[in-house]
C-alpha cells in the first residue's frame, strides 16, 4: 500500500469501520511511514477535539419561546389552510396567479359574449329570486292569504306588490300561467271576463304606481320562451323583418344586484291573432308580412281579416324588459306598433325630447304586455 | 393525550391532526442537539438561539409536508442545515462573536485548575474559529458525525448524498480541519 492510498482511508481507519484485511494494512503502513502517521495523528486529534466540545443548552424557555410562535401561527391560518394542510403542492405564486387570472379573463369574455350575441333562450332567462312569489305561482288560493306570504327576499315592498298583483291577475283565469291560450281551448266564459276586469283594475293600479325596479321574475313566471323562435325578440310570435334584428336586444341579463330603472314604459295589448299558438301565430305574421310587402298598403285591413271569427282572449300579463338605442327608439315603436296594440308610453327615466334622438345611449324599455280585449 | 414516550412519528401524525400538543414534545426532545448543532455552524450564541427558533417553526408549517419516509430527526437536521448555512452565508465577511458561555459547562469539573479551564476555553475556541472558516458543506459533514455522532448512512440522508460521498467529504473535511488547526497542534506538541 502507497502513501495515497493509505492517506484516503485514514479517517475510515480512526473510526475503524474497514474490513480488518485493510484495518492491517494500514496499520502496518503507518508503522513504517512517518508522513501518514503523522498525517493520521492529526485527524485523530481533530476528531477528538470536535467530540470534546461541550454540549451548550439552548436559552431558557426555549421550548416555551417555540411553542408561543406555533400557536400564533396556528391562530393565524385560516380554517381551509387547516383543512388542506397535509396537502400542500409546489406551485409557485406566480404562476397560480397567472392561471387565476387567465381563468377569470375567460370567463368574463363569455360573459360578455353571451350577453352580446346569444339570442334569448331559457338558460339566459334571469331566475325567480322570491320564494314567495314561486309560491304563489303555483298556488291558486285566496289573495288574502297570498298577500300575508312571508317573504324571506330583500326586494323592495313596492316590487313586490306590483308582482303579486300582476300574479294574481294570471292566476284569476283558472289555469296555469305557464299555458298559453289556443284557438282549440274551450275555456270558461265567466272566468275569462273575471280575469279580463281584473287585469284591467292591475293596468290600473300599474299606471298609478311611481317608478319602480323592473319585475325580474316575469320572464320565468311566463314559461313562454322556449316557445319563442330566435328571431321573435319581442316573444308576441312574431318576427322582426332582418334590418332590425339585433338592434332591438331582449333585456335578460338583470341581476336582483344590478336592475336597472326603465327610460320607457309602454302597455301594450296582444291582438287576437296573438293569443293562438306561437307557431301558428308566427306563420300567419309571416304570411301576413309577405301579404303586405306584395300589396303594399293594405296592412291594417291584412290584420284584421287574420283576427279569428271567435276569438279566445287571454287575460295573461306579462312584463318584458328590451334595450334600445336612443336612435333606434323610433323604429322600436313602429315595430312594436305593429306586433301589438299600444295603450300607452310613458317616459320614466328619461325625457321625451330624448327619446328617438341620435345617441349611441341605451334606453331600458318596459312593456306590459296585457290581455287583448274585444272590440 | 400527548405523553412522553410517544414516538417522533406518532408526535407527527397527530400534529398533522392539529394537535399542536405534540409539538412541544418534539420540540423539548430536539431542542438541545438542534441548537448545539446550529450552534457550532454559526459560532454565535444569540444567532443559535434565533436560527435554531426558526428551525422548528418552519418545521411547524411544514410539517404536512413530511411524509414519514425518514425519521423526523433526520428531517429536522436538514431544516437546521438549511438554516444555518444560508445564515452563515449572510453572515459572510462579518466577524462573528464566539461566547465564552461554555464555561458553564456542566460536564467540567466542579473545582478546576484555572489554567486548564484557560486552555480548554482557548482549544474551544480555535476549534470553533477552524469550524467557522470551512466550507458549509464541510462543517456540516464534521459537526454531523464528529459531534453529533450519527451513523454513515443517516448523514447521507439528511445530506441527501451516497454514502461513499459521505466518506470522501468527511475525509476532505476533516483534512481541511487538520490544517487550520496544525499550528496549534505543532505549538503544543513542541510546549510538551
Amino acid at each position: 500500500m502507497n502513501c495515497q492510498e493509505a492517506q484516503t482511508q485514514l479517517s475510515e481507519y480512526l473510526e475503524s469501520s474497514l474490513d480488518a484485511l485493510r484495518m492491517k494494512s494500514i496499520e502496518t503502513h503507518l508503522l513504517g511511514c512517518p508522513v501518514c502517521r503523522a498525517e493520521a495523528e492529526g485527524l485523530a486529534e481533530c476528531i477528538q477535539e470536535i467530540a470534546r466540545l461541550p454540549i451548550v443548552d439552548p436559552p431558557m424557555g426555549f421550548a416555551q419561546r417555540v411553542m408561543a410562535h406555533a400557536r400564533a401561527i396556528e391562530i393565524k391560518s385560516s380554517p381551509w389552510q387547516k383543512i388542506f394542510a397535509p396537502i400542500r403542492f409546489a406551485v409557485p405564486m406566480q404562476a397560480s396567479a397567472a392561471v387565476l387570472i387567465a381563468v377569470f379573463a375567460v370567463l368574463l369574455y363569455q360573459n360578455q359574449s353571451r350577453f352580446k350575441n346569444n339570442p334569448p333562450t331559457e338558460s339566459t332567462a334571469p331566475t325567480l329570486t322570491s320564494p314567495a312569489l314561486l309560491q304563489q305561482n303555483d298556488n291558486t288560493g285566496d289573495n288574502a292569504a297570498r298577500s300575508t306570504a312571508p317573504s324571506p327576499s330583500v326586494e323592495p315592498k313596492a316590487k313586490l306588490d306590483v308582482e303579486r298583483k300582476v300574479q294574481t291577475a294570471r292566476q284569476a283565469r283558472g289555469k296555469s300561467a305557464l299555458d298559453f291560450p289556443s284557438s282549440k281551448n274551450t275555456a270558461p266564459v265567466a272566468p275569462q271576463s273575471t280575469a279580463k276586469t281584473e287585469a284591467e283594475n292591475v293596468v290600473a293600479e300599474l299606471r298609478d304606481v311611481p317608478h319602480r325596479a323592473p319585475i325580474q321574475a316575469q320572464e320565468v313566471a311566463t314559461g313562454r320562451e322556449s316557445l319563442r323562435s330566435a328571431g321573435d325578440p319581442f316573444g308576441f310570435g312574431t318576427t322582426f323583418s332582418a334590418p332590425f334584428r339585433g338592434i332591438f336586444a331582449p333585456e335578460r341579463a338583470l341581476s336582483p344586484l344590478t336592475e336597472p330603472s326603465a327610460d320607457v314604459e309602454f302597455v301594450v295589448r296582444r291582438r287576437e291573432a296573438q293569443s293562438r299558438e306561437p307557431k301558428e301565430a308566427a306563420g300567419s305574421d309571416a304570411l301576413r308580412r309577405r301579404a303586405e310587402a306584395d300589396s303594399g298598403a293594405t296592412g291594417a285591413a291584412a290584420k284584421r281579416a287574420d283576427a279569428p271569427a271567435t276569438p279566445q282572449p287571454s287575460s295573461m300579463t306579462e312584463v318584458r324588459w328590451f334595450t334600445v338605442r336612443a336612435e333606434h327608439y323610433d323604429q322600436f315603436k313602429k315595430e312594436l306598433a305593429a306586433e301589438v296594440a299600444i295603450d300607452s308610453e310613458r317616459p320614466i327615466g328619461s325625457m321625451m325630447s330624448e327619446l328617438g334622438t341620435k345617441s349611441n345611449r341605451e334606453l331600458l324599455i318596459k312593456v306590459i304586455i296585457l290581455t287583448p280585449t274585444e272590440r | 393525550m400527548v405523553s412522553d414516550g410517544m414516538s417522533d412519528a406518532e408526535c407527527v401524525r397527530r400534529l398533522q391532526r392539529g394537535e399542536t400538543d405534540a409539538f412541544e414534545l418534539l420540540v423539548r426532545r430536539h431542542e438541545k442537539t438542534i441548537f448545539n448543532l446550529v450552534y457550532r455552524m454559526l459560532g454565535d450564541y444569540d444567532e443559535a438561539a434565533e436560527i435554531s427558533q426558526e428551525v422548528f417553526l418552519s418545521a411547524f408549517r411544514a410539517v404536512g409536508q413530511f411524509r414519514g419516509d425518514a425519521n423526523f430527526s433526520t428531517w429536522l437536521y436538514r431544516i437546521a442545515l438549511n438554516h444555518a448555512s444560508t445564515r452563515r452565508k449572510t453572515l459572510g465577511t462579518k466577524q462573528r462573536k464566539i461566547m465564552s458561555i461554555e464555561n458553564a459547562d456542566p460536564l467540567s469539573d466542579p473545582q478546576p485548575d484555572p489554567s486548564d479551564v484557560l486552555e480548554k476555553k482557548e482549544i474551544r475556541e480555535r476549534v470553533q474559529s477552524a469550524l467557522n472558516q470551512l466550507d458549509p458543506e464541510d462543517a456540516e459533514v464534521i459537526l454531523l458525525r464528529d459531534l453529533q455522532d450519527i451513523p454513515y448512512d443517516e448523514v447521507a440522508r439528511v445530506l441527501e448524498i451516497p454514502i461513499g460521498t459521505v466518506k470522501s467529504r468527511l475525509h476532505r473535511a476533516r483534512r481541511a480541519l487538520k490544517s487550520r488547526l496544525a499550528s496549534y497542534f505543532c505549538a503544543g506538541r513542541k510546549a510538551v
